[in-house]
């Protein structure tokens, strides 16, 4: 390991990385944005109780959670695509590989600087979660450790995925496009076989054979995505927790540690057969 | 390295991502083109087992086409296999096949042998069965007889029926009397020829037939314990009947508990359930709530959706699902502050006037009066924001996983958690403004 990562070049990065990020608008900006998100959905739930006078529920919080995670995750690997984009044009990230990082560094502290940028906005989060409980007295279990747990790791997954992404377009901004594509794709494919399912369902004329051919083909895609697409893995993980089925819990986080070093490896390796074809 | 070796792996790299993406969509496609084999009418018909399972609280009943081979029973019950020849169809809206019964519908005769570990654990025939319950109590009289049994009740059945109809003959012969009778007295009431204490009185009207029965039906009856089988159908010539080998897997419950039904008084028509002890039940200061226990069973959630619907492709292994059962609980409702609340009986009545409304009353005698609902009622306040309740029997000895967790809500505080949001705003904009002033300071 010593061998491709020099964790001293990985720190300087790290910390290089912290300094530039942090100390950025842009980062509070998203926190607020992704609160006000999550009290939307929030305050969506509370009014269900003020109509219906009651709900059952283990961790309403759960949801906005899982935006918020997802939000800040996207938006976080966007950043880093941009700032790795705008390194690569302006020729600093040849330079820096000159010296001695080299590309598994190079990803590495990228990789560690996101986990942590992703923790410091997280951590506000966890305020206004705390808030959420003790102002509306919401109920908050212990599990909700295991919660932020499989968040940091949906976070590094996404991030990573995105690195693999970097090292495998010709410019660096079209990692930034296909990214963007990937997401839409998988949001879109999720919720046209949603919406296609309930069409077919309560058409009158029973539907057509094209739209149950386009049915059947997303129910296929979304069924093989189920065991890929980190979304899922993050989404099901969360719900096993809830309900207490650990071993699902753990099988789903084990899977997306394992797609996270698996993306920042294979990432690293293209990268530097690259520059040994340069 | 020179030019030619880093276009070469370039395209090396777009080659591996290229034909990855095109043999999961070839990949995709032929899954498909599997599953959606379409088949059309046959004379000949199609090799079915058809089930009449227990499922936990009654009887049910479904199909096992060919593509399915895997056929899922609750131990320690008595079920019926069938086999069948029938026609099937593919049905396009809910993406399953279909059988067509009344076009066919022809039991296949022979012998259903079970597999354990490659031999034959059992060798069944074709028998007689038959489904009864009585509709007053259909969760404790549910049963299925077979073999003698089947025929003696069926007999008995038939006999129940046949007084049931004379007795409703009588009964109707007995009513046109009296109307008759009584359209004549009132006649005469109104000349002043009777009092009103000499109307006719009507006859006792009949109690309905609760008993319901199947006729007598044919099958194989397995009630195995829990494990892995295989299944075959041996016909009469000594060959194996194509299609009939099958997996069978016997499974039972996992555990067993207590379900609530929770009614709130502004919404009684809009109960919400509760199946789980780890589920919290929310609700607004000065809420009345009506609990309706019952029990409740649990199953692997796949081996239980793929025995009442071996089509269906949601259901998971590795998740569970709980199965209401029985409602009829006996027990004492105790909160953690050791209140102990009785059930009652409640009778739901429209507010009295134009405004639109009901009230919820406790009945005193609830054999006098017939009661909307019976249950538990609590109540949620300020001062008791957070609480605990759980049911205990007769015996003094608290039912499994009937805690639950009642906490109110306090949603007039929800502006205040959307205006939280704009605090890590301020903080970071505060931070970045005496950075900036810190870092002009120090510059020389």
């Amino acid at each position: 390991m010593k061998k491709y990562i020099h964790w001293q070049t990985v720190r300087l990065l790290h910390n290089k990385e912290l300094r530039s990020n942090v100390w950025n608008l842009g980062i509070f900006i998203l926190i607020t944005f992704t609160i006000m998100s999550s009290s939307l959905i929030l305050n969506n739930q509370l009014s269900v109780i003020e109509i219906k006078h009651i709900l059952i529920d283990n961790f309403p919080l759960l949801i906005p959670l899982l935006t918020a995670s997802t939000i800040l995750s996207l938006f976080l690997t966007l950043l880093f695509l941009m700032n790795i984009s705008k390194e690569v044009e302006s020729g600093i990230y040849d330079l820096l590989l000159i010296g001695p990082l080299n590309e598994y560094s190079y990803i590495i502290g990228k990789f560690f600087s996101g986990i942590t940028i992703f923790l410091i906005q997280f951590f506000f989060y966890f305020l206004w979660m705390i808030l959420c409980v003790l102002l509306i007295n919401l109920p908050l279990q212990l599990n909700f450790l295991g919660l932020i747990f499989s968040s940091v790791i949906f976070s590094s997954n996404t991030l990573s995925f995105g690195f693999l992404l970097f090292s495998i377009s010709n410019k660096p901004r079209n990692s930034i496009i296909l990214f963007i594509f990937i997401n839409l794709l998988i949001g879109f494919i999720h919720i046209a076989d949603f919406l296609i399912s309930i069409f077919i369902r309560s058409s009158k004329n029973l539907g057509n054979d094209s739209l149950f051919f386009v049915r059947n083909i997303l129910m296929e895609i979304n069924y093989f995505f189920s065991y890929l697409s980190p979304f899922t893995n993050y989404f099901n993980s969360s719900q096993e927790l809830i309900v207490g089925n650990f071993p699902i819990y753990f099988l789903r986080v084990l899977i997306m540690l394992l797609q996270s070093f698996l993306f920042l490896m294979i990432s690293s390796w293209i990268l530097r057969k690259k520059r040994d074809l340069r | 390295m020179d030019f030619k070796e880093k276009k070469g792996f370039e395209m090396k790299i777009k080659i591996l991502f290229k034909s990855t993406f095109f043999i999961a969509i070839l990949s995709i496609l032929f899954i498909y083109s599997n599953n959606i084999r379409v088949k059309g009418y046959d004379d000949e018909g199609d090799f079915v087992y058809s089930t009449n399972h227990f499922n936990g609280f009654e009887y049910s009943s479904t199909f096992i086409p060919s593509k399915i081979d895997t056929i899922y029973i609750l131990s320690n019950s008595i079920n019926a296999i069938t086999s069948r020849s029938t026609n099937l169809y593919y049905w396009p809206i809910t993406n399953e096949i279909k059988a067509d019964w009344e076009k066919q519908n022809i039991i296949i005769e022979g012998n259903l042998e079970i597999l354990k570990n490659n031999y034959i654990f059992e060798n069944l025939s074709l028998t007689n069965y038959i489904i009864q319950f009585d509709n007053k109590d259909k969760i404790n009289t549910t049963q299925l007889y077979y073999g003698l049994e089947a025929e003696k009740k069926h007999q008995e059945f038939l006999i129940i029926r046949r007084k049931y109809r004379d007795d409703l003959y009588e009964y109707n012969q007995k009513m046109n009397l009296y109307r008759a009778e009584f359209t004549n007295a009132l006649e005469k009431l109104r000349e002043g020829k009777i009092e009103e204490d000499q109307l006719p009185i009507p006859p006792e009207p009949l109690e309905d037939m609760s008993i319901f029965s199947t006729d007598l039906l044919k099958g194989f009856i397995i009630s195995l314990p829990k494990g892995e089988y295989n299944i075959r159908l041996r016909l009469p010539n000594g060959d194996i009947q194509i299609g009939s080998e099958k997996k069978l897997i016997i499974f039972e419950e996992q555990s067993e508990g207590i379900g609530f039904e929770i009614i709130s008084s502004e919404r009684w028509t809009d109960p919400s359930y509760s199946n789980s002890s780890k589920d919290v039940i929310m609700t607004v200061p000065d809420t009345e709530l009506y609990l309706k226990p019952y029990w409740q069973k649990k199953y692997n959630e796949k081996y239980y959706q793929k025995m009442n619907n071996p089509q269906e492709t949601k259901s998971r292994a590795d998740r569970f699902i709980w199965i209401p059962t029985n409602n009829s609980i006996n027990g004492v409702l105790i909160s953690d502050q050791n209140e102990s609340i009785e059930m009652r009986s409640y009778l739901v009545r429209q507010i009295l006037g134009s405004a639109l409304g009901y009230e919820i009353v406790e009945l005193d005698d609830p054999v006098v009066e017939n009661p909307s609902f019976s249950g538990y009622k609590i109540k949620a306040t300020h001062n008791n924001e957070n609480f605990s309740i759980k049911l205990m029997n007769k015996d003094g000895n608290y039912l499994n996983e009937s805690i639950r967790n009642v906490r109110v809500v306090l949603t007039n505080k929800k502006s205040v958690i959307l205006l939280a949001g704009f605090i890590p705003l301020l903080i970071g904009s505060l931070a970045i403004f005496f950075r900036k002033r810190f870092t002009k300071e120090k510059a020389p």
